[in-house]
């Protein structure tokens, strides 16, 4: 003999698979779709000409002859070669950050898991990381390997893991005080159970945002080591190649800066927008789901 | 029975002079999105005379403590008071300035929290705290703001009060917090004391220490106490108010509320406690759960959960005055004559 | 139901001289738990009772063996686990399961209903998805709970209901014995007796060893049999519900009961208010644990620790000077009146 009502469900949980709630997500992910559009445009139809340059077109304004952008101090075509730069830039980006999601996740549940001397080497290995100087050890990456894609992308994943595994660390080390954690393991959970069914969940928003303000960050870092001459291989179109060749044409040529900037700019705010976008999203879900 | 009578002389005696604080058809609204307003408090009316203990009692979501913070001015966004009245010593409060609120408050009206870390500043001694607070009313010298702040400690009990003036709240067990909160609420001798659950966090020994504390130090003041704990109310309050889903559903003096319910609510919080009977009887609970913010309700808030209900119950009864107590119920229970 | 062996007082879950100690910042030790002796017997409810500090949760959680004690056996069905490690105690968790005090934090707000109170079917591995699934339902049919709720979120429930779904996840591996740790104090009063009353009707019906734990004496002795009162780690007093309650012989037992506000007209209880705080279990003070803040102390007790003796079969106290203080509340008050009124 006992009750019965339950307050009636609230009406809406469940998000629209493609247009959020969250404005900012949407605007961002309209934006950054326009950009891999554009990356898998290029990958279909590539121009015979957009390397090779015409050099009786040297350094043309936008508009000039059919060149949108313009084109470079080479007569290359600056909107074939910014395209032709997404592989570059936007494939380093999101490969270091894919890299450094998944080695900080998992040194980051590792502390959080373990309370003995594990946790202690984790947390050592967390600020040794972050001490350790990023440009010496790309310098040292291009001297052994030499410039191309693979030893950027793991130079930026080594460097900017100890992020991510910071804030897992800490964020799991919450989770696994709560108490359903300690229940499910009075129940007999085995660990394991624990890990996937528990604390994943729970951290998944975290990563999520995390890995979108990262990937902006490694996209600004990876221009930033092309720029210097230790990212993508000296004619390859990167952005950071491509703001590196503006340099010396800054007064006559002031697109040549104007259009790689451009992308790497709308590249960074489109991503900083997912980034908060999800963070909005999961503090709704979060209100919704703790009351 | 002659005790009972005794009190309600006294009571209407005192009922001659104006009340200290009056309360008419106060309503709290919070605006909720795509959704009608929710209503905290849902038109409470009620007066408050000289030295009186008036009890506000309910349950978390009845809206006892949305009145409390209604008469501090302090109603969290975006809640508003919408309609009714709130008048402190013949003047209204409920339309103030912010400037003019931290005058009434503190000089006019004491607060005392359930958690004493929310009322004091963790990174401040306790000494400037209550200095603060006298200075800022009272025009004295810093030296006079110390005694009368070691006065203020000393007065409610603590121990070695002159060292505690240097003490940080973290520093001070839960019992000792809860004592410098009533310093502080006491110390510019305010004419009203807002007490919102000051017993709660407290453990039952120093739970009975605080009570004590308040029957001794503040029988000649005047407090709204709002509590959920029928036991704590009926330890020191003159009368009670029973609230549910933001109505006052009975009003009375304390004995008569205790052994006379008049609403089924009060009788069902009765029945539901247990007291130390060596029978034990089955407890008898109140079936369902409390209303919600989505639970539209057209008539009597409790009459989903009242065994006594009939159709008359879709209307909503006002609150109307049985033997002299205001009950808002259409099939008032018998109370101690039953 | 009878598959069970209880010791050879009966006890189906047993601590004896149980000591839990943790390290305090500054490496200094918290005893949280000082030899305590606690049994459980199949049917049974005992009542511990104590103040925050008093390390009761403590000792649900080392029974439990979420805490490793440093001292004394924790017995379970004839088995002594106290040494056991993760593995050897999965067999014997499904028989022995705890409710949390609060139903916002033990239960998981990403999960529905159905898998939270799944959760142990599928750790234990009780059967296929229909069979766990039928479970489920009768489970949440058992706590009076509607059978839609089961694919809805915690969140969309009161705390009185929550408490429902965590009962009705404990009871899901049929329990032999169940530690129940403050399992109402979170609840609205209107609520608290739906729950009491639910634990008492499962109880009767599945034979359960129940412990429950609670800082509240007028709930413990409205559902014990026997009660165990604790003070600072330690245990004080012993016994039935109505002896502890009635004829109160530690002076702690009378303070806490005299503490306790009950909304009775009249029936507020001779106040015997203690001076100062509980001490801190870091730094305890000698003698007698609650001698600072005992009206009867003497100077013996500021030296001398006193046992805790049997003074007459199951009831125990643990005081030089028991039964000095007389009970605050008179228990059978009614029996005096209802027997002078029919001599009228």
């Amino acid at each position: 003999m006992t009750d019965a009502a339950v307050p009636k469900a609230s009406a809406g949980f469940r998000m629209p698979r493609i247009w959020s709630e969250s404005m900012q997500l949407n605007i961002g992910l309209i934006i950054f779709s326009i950009i891999v559009l554009s990356l898998l445009t290029q990958l279909f139809i590539i121009p015979s000409s957009y390397l090779d340059g015409e050099l009786t077109s040297r350094l043309k304004p936008p508009g000039w002859g059919g060149h949108v952008f313009g084109t470079d101090q080479l007569g290359r075509d600056l909107l074939f070669r910014v395209m032709g730069g997404l592989p570059w830039s936007l494939g380093i980006a999101g490969m270091s950050t894919l890299i450094l999601a998944v080695i900080g996740t998992l040194v980051g549940l590792t502390g959080a898991w373990y309370q003995n001397w594990i946790r202690t080497v984790v947390l050592l290995a967390i600020s040794t990381f972050v001490a350790f100087p990023f440009l010496v050890l790309a310098l040292v990456m291009v001297a052994v390997v030499g410039r191309g894609y693979w030893p950027i992308t793991l130079t930026l994943g080594i460097i900017a893991w100890p992020a991510v595994a910071r804030v897992i660390y800490a964020e799991g080390r919450a989770l696994l005080q709560r108490e359903y954690v300690l229940a499910a393991k009075l129940f007999g959970v085995s660990q394991w159970s624990i890990l996937f069914v528990h604390v994943l969940p729970g951290i998944r928003p975290t990563i999520l945002v995390m890995a979108a303000f990262l990937f902006a960050v490694m996209l600004i870092l990876e221009s930033a080591l092309s720029f210097l001459g230790l990212g993508a291989p000296l004619n390859e179109p990167s952005w950071g190649n491509m703001l590196a060749d503006s340099r010396q044409y800054l007064v006559n040529a002031p697109w040549m800066m104007f259009v790689p900037a451009g992308a790497i700019v709308s590249a960074v705010i489109s991503l900083n927008l997912i980034g908060d976008g999800i963070a909005e999203i999961s503090r709704k879900r979060a209100r919704a789901v703790e009351v | 029975m002659s005790m009972v009578a005794e009190k309600e002389s006294t009571a209407s005696n005192d009922a001659a002079g104006t009340p200290i604080l009056s309360v008419r058809d106060l309503v709290v609204e919070f605006p909720r999105p795509n959704n009608t307003p929710f209503r905290a408090v849902n038109g409470v009316s009620f007066e408050l005379r000289q030295g009186e203990t008036l009890g506000i009692v309910g349950e978390s979501g009845s809206g006892k403590t949305m009145i409390a913070l209604s008469i501090l001015g302090i109603v969290p966004l975006p809640g508003r008071i919408i309609e009714g009245s709130i008048t402190l010593l013949g003047k209204r409060i409920d339309n103030l300035s912010l400037a003019e609120l931290q005058k009434v408050r503190g000089n006019d009206v004491g607060i005392v929290f359930q958690d004493p870390m929310t009322g004091l500043n963790p990174v401040r001694n306790v000494g400037s705290q209550l200095k603060e607070s006298v200075r800022r009313h009272q025009h004295v010298s810093a030296a006079e703001a110390t005694e009368i702040a070691f006065h203020a400690l000393d007065d409610v009990g603590i121990p070695a009060a002159r060292d505690r003036l240097k003490a940080y709240p973290h520093e001070l067990s839960g019992g000792l917090r809860q004592r410098v909160m009533i310093a502080l609420a006491l110390i510019n001798h305010p004419d009203l004391i807002v007490a919102d659950e000051p017993t709660t966090a407290l453990d039952s020994t120093i739970q009975a220490q605080i009570l004590d504390l308040l029957r001794a130090r503040l029988d000649k003041s005047t407090i709204i106490m709002i509590t959920h704990d029928l036991g704590v109310a009926a330890e020191i309050c003159d009368r009670i108010s029973v609230m549910y889903a933001g109505r006052m559903v009975e009003t009375g003096s304390i004995a008569d509320v205790l052994s006379g319910p008049r609403h089924p609510y009060t009788e069902g919080l009765l029945a539901a406690v247990p007291k130390f009977d060596v029978r034990r009887p089955t407890l008898v609970p109140i079936p369902g759960q409390p209303p919600t913010a989505d639970d539209a309700i057209t008539g009597c808030s409790f009459a989903p959960r009242c065994t006594h209900a009939q159709s008359k119950c879709n209307e909503r009864p006002e609150l109307e005055l049985i033997d002299g107590r205001p009950v808002s119920c259409w099939f008032p229970r018998p109370g101690a004559a039953g | 139901m009878n598959d069970t062996t209880p010791s050879s007082n009966g006890y189906l879950l047993e601590a004896v001289d149980l000591k839990v100690t943790f390290r305090a910042p500054g490496g200094r030790k918290l005893h949280a738990v000082d030899t305590i002796s606690i049994g459980v017997r199949p049917g049974e409810t005992v009542g511990l009772v104590g103040e925050s500090g008093s390390g009761k949760s403590t000792v649900a959680l080392t029974l439990m063996r979420a805490h490793e004690p440093e001292g004394g056996t924790i017995v379970f069905d004839g088995q002594d686990i106290t040494h056991f490690n993760e593995r050897r105690l999965k067999p014997i968790r499904p028989r022995l399961q705890m409710v949390f005090q609060d139903p916002y934090s033990s239960l998981d707000p990403r999960m529905t209903v159905r898998r939270i109170v799944a959760e142990p079917l599928k750790a234990h591995r009780f059967g296929t998805r229909v069979q766990i699934n039928k479970r489920v339902d009768d489970l949440l049919e058992q706590v009076g709970l509607p059978p839609d709720a089961a694919e809805r979120l915690p969140a969309q429930f009161s705390g009185g209901q929550r408490q429902r779904i965590a009962i009705a996840r404990s009871l899901a591996l049929e329990p032999k014995a169940l530690i129940a740790d403050e399992p109402v104090s979170a609840l609205d009063v209107s609520i608290q007796a739906q729950i009491i009353n639910l634990l008492r009707n499962l109880q009767d019906r599945l034979n359960i060893a129940f412990l429950v734990i609670a800082h509240d004496l007028a709930l413990i002795h409205q559902i014990s049999d026997r009660i165990v009162v604790m003070y600072l780690g330690e245990a004080v007093e012993e016994g039935t519900a109505d002896d502890v309650v009635g004829r109160p012989q530690h002076p702690y037992t009378v303070a806490l009961l005299s503490a306790t506000p009950v909304p009775v007209v009249g029936g507020d209880a001779e106040r015997i208010v203690l001076t100062g705080d509980p001490p801190s279990p870091i730094n305890r003070p000698n003698g007698c644990r609650f001698h600072p803040r005992c009206p009867v102390a003497r100077d013996r007790c500021r030296t001398d620790k006193p046992p805790l003796v049997e003074i007459e079969p199951g009831r125990k106290v643990a005081c030089f000077y028991s039964g000095e203080m007389p009970p605050p509340r008179d228990l059978w008050a009614h029996e005096k009146e209802e027997s002078a009124s029919t001599g009228d």
